[in-house]
């Protein structure tokens, strides 16, 4: 009796009850922020940014950023960061295509199957970043300073696959890679499998945990040493991901092709609201931070801005971004 | 009998000092130093020994050693400044843009004196440094983040004043900071620059209540607080020194190259990172000595300049800081634990 009656009330809010949900969701203000940067951006620049091929290239370029970010994401959330991705990333790109080129820097003497390429570059960024984990985990050296130095490791070593050259004359398979449907199906799916192992398996209850407070996640049980070495190996294999989708989007790569990943995927993280104090955060936010960056990065370039506002910008996200979570933090206190 | 002993106090004597030289903190980094000019001179044959190549090492080495003691001031405190490369970046761009007598150039209209150009650029850096200061101090964003971003508004400054071009044909009195003597074929002035700042920083971290301050707030920012040192302010300062010693070290580079660039100053945050590493500041704050600063960025300039003489390519020297950091920073947390 009391159910009947109650269930028409109940109906009643859903409607309301969803819109509240919507708005109170965590990434309701971040989701708004692109929605509306995309319109302003269009208007300002006359619907230069909104073309098919510009808001394809914006996908095309945020992909490569974005899955980087995401095995940011995953350091950051145990209170560490790695600054190696870009160096890591140049690595295993140079070795992938140092592997597949026809031209003389070929380091087998035949141009390797893409089938073979793929797999190495990703265990190339993993072994990296396992190099991280071991310096972070075992050694116990600040994350900062120990990806510091893998990153320079990591340039020096690509300066010795290709002798400082640009590496041309790929495979033309390569291509689709990178290219429209392929690269950003592979940045979600590389985003869903992250919010899956985030959200529903025991380890990545441990990478909150352990980010939260190493000391309450170390006594109960968790244990903590690995979890940073895992975090870490994530981070590389996707730095490694993201070498193998700018050189298959460009066919072509130099050594200074990636710099500056390093500091696109943590303001990535900084604005998706993940907390650099670790335990804090969530990957929906982490792709939708990707995606921003992309469209203000773009819509510099479109609109014809120069590099001085190109830096002056991402100089000041990231700072407002990780100001503005700490402030918020603060009031919830 | 009393021969015997007197002679054997003497000897123990001389034992003892030795030993307290050997136990000295910069000990190690003395030798280490000594054997690297040793194996560079025997490596080059001779050439890396030349007087007038040691003195190139001394003022090449003066803007990275500058910058590592604005550098150690952050890392005493227990932050760290990621921004120098860009904060000499954009003051020296601010300089140049103002001394050249390129009229295309000018940002002034006219060339500008060193006695207006120079003040400007120290000031600059100053003021970038204060951003990330107020940012850390007041806002509590961390350290690493407020500088990579001041890192890039610094350099997007840079090439707002440039545009990308490089900057050459500054006024000639600025040469005497980067290539002068003193006196003509004698000591270096980037090198007495160098010293100066040394001797002067050394004197307010040991001898000041400023100094003490700095150490108190890297060794523990709460006890600090509770015995009544202004942390806030603190960190603020620190991160305003690194500024301007950025800037002081961004003069000397431009006036001993007299062109500035966009790319004039890569990897100097490593480099300055580096040698205060490498001179034993702990990342964790609160211990260092400054003379192991300067030995430090004369070990990274002596490995520098030993590798160009034998025509290594740049990347091998960033490896070659890269696996120096990472081994030394090991050193420090595997004492720290206590062996």
């Amino acid at each position: 009796m009391t159910e009947v009656a109650q269930r028409p009330e109940a109906e009643g809010e859903t409607a309301r009850g969803i819109a509240r949900r919507v708005v109170a969701h965590e990434n309701f203000v971040i989701g708004m922020v692109l929605v509306g940067l995309v319109a302003a951006l269009g208007g300002v620049s006359r619907g230069a940014t909104l073309t098919p091929s510009n808001v394809a290239n914006v996908l095309l370029q945020s992909s490569v950023r974005g899955v980087v970010a995401i095995g940011q994401a995953f350091v950051i959330l145990t209170a560490n960061i790695d600054l190696s991705v870009a160096g890591v990333g140049v690595m295993a790109m140079m070795m992938g295509g140092a592997m597949m080129t026809t031209q003389w820097q070929n380091i087998l003497g035949y141009s390797a199957p893409l089938a073979l390429v793929i797999p190495v570059m990703l265990v190339v960024g993993g072994g990296w970043g396992s190099l991280n984990g071991v310096l972070v985990s075992r050694l116990g050296i600040p994350s900062l300073i120990a990806t510091f130095g893998v990153w320079q490791l990591g340039y020096g070593a690509a300066y010795y696959v290709t002798n400082g050259t640009a590496l041309m004359e790929l495979p033309e398979n390569l291509a689709a890679v990178g290219s429209l449907p392929a690269a950003p199906i592979i940045f979600f799916s590389v985003g869903a499998a992250a919010y899956i192992v985030l959200n529903h398996t025991g380890f990545g209850r441990n990478v909150y945990a352990v980010g939260g407070n190493p000391v309450s996640a170390f006594l109960s049980g968790i244990n903590v040493r690995r979890t940073y070495f895992y975090v870490f190996i994530i981070s590389g294999v996707l730095a490694g991901l993201g070498g193998l989708l700018f050189l298959s989007r460009g066919m072509a790569a130099s050594i200074e092709a990636l710099r500056g990943l390093e500091l696109d995927s943590i303001a990535a993280c900084a604005i998706g609201g993940i907390s650099l104090f670790g335990g804090r955060g969530n990957i929906v936010g982490v792709i939708l931070g990707s995606i921003i960056i992309g469209v203000i990065t773009n819509a510099i370039s479109v609109m014809h801005m120069g590099h001085a506002a190109r830096y002056i910008i991402k100089g000041a996200i990231i700072i407002g971004a990780v100001a503005a979570d700490i402030i918020r933090r603060e009031r919830r206190r | 009998m009393t021969t015997q002993s007197v002679e054997q106090r003497r000897k123990s004597d001389s034992r003892s000092v030795a030993r307290r030289i050997f136990r000295h903190e910069n000990a190690t980094l003395v030798i280490i130093l000594a054997a690297l000019i040793a194996g560079m001179a025997i490596a080059t044959g001779g050439k890396s020994a030349a007087l007038r190549n040691m003195k190139m090492v001394l003022v090449e080495t003066s803007t990275m050693g500058i910058c590592a003691i604005g550098q150690a001031f952050v890392i005493l405190t227990g932050g760290i400044d990621l921004s120098v490369a860009g904060i000499a970046f954009g003051t020296s761009a601010l300089g140049s843009a103002m001394m050249t007598t390129q009229p295309f150039q000018q940002i002034l209209g006219h060339a500008a004196p060193i006695w207006q150009g120079i003040p400007a650029m120290l000031a600059l850096g100053a003021g970038l440094g204060a951003i990330s200061g107020l940012v850390v101090s007041r806002i509590k964003v961390p350290g690493l983040i407020a500088t990579l971003g001041v890192w890039q508004i610094a350099h997007g400054v840079g090439f707002f004043i440039t545009g990308g071009f490089t900057i050459t044909r500054m006024v000639a009195p600025l040469k005497f900071f980067g290539q002068g003597f003193i006196p003509e074929g004698g000591f270096p002035v980037a090198g007495i620059i160098l010293i100066a700042v040394a001797v002067i920083c050394y004197f307010v971290w040991h001898h000041t209540v400023y100094g003490q301050s700095v150490f108190a707030t890297g060794g523990s920012p709460g006890t600090a607080y509770l015995s009544g040192v202004k942390v806030q302010r603190m960190q603020l300062s620190v991160y305003i020194i690194s500024g301007l010693l950025a800037a002081l070290g961004g003069t000397i580079r431009t006036a001993r190259v007299m062109s500035v660039s966009y790319s004039s100053f890569d990897g100097l945050e490593l480099q300055s990172i580096a040698a205060a590493v490498i001179g034993g500041m702990s990342l964790f704050g609160g211990k260092g000595n400054m003379v192991g600063v300067v030995l430090g960025a004369l070990m990274i300039g002596v490995i520098r300049n030993g590798m160009s003489i034998l025509g290594a390519d740049p990347f091998l020297e960033s490896t070659v800081l890269g696996v120096l950091v990472i081994l030394f920073v090991g050193i420090d947390t595997w004492r720290r634990k206590g062996h």
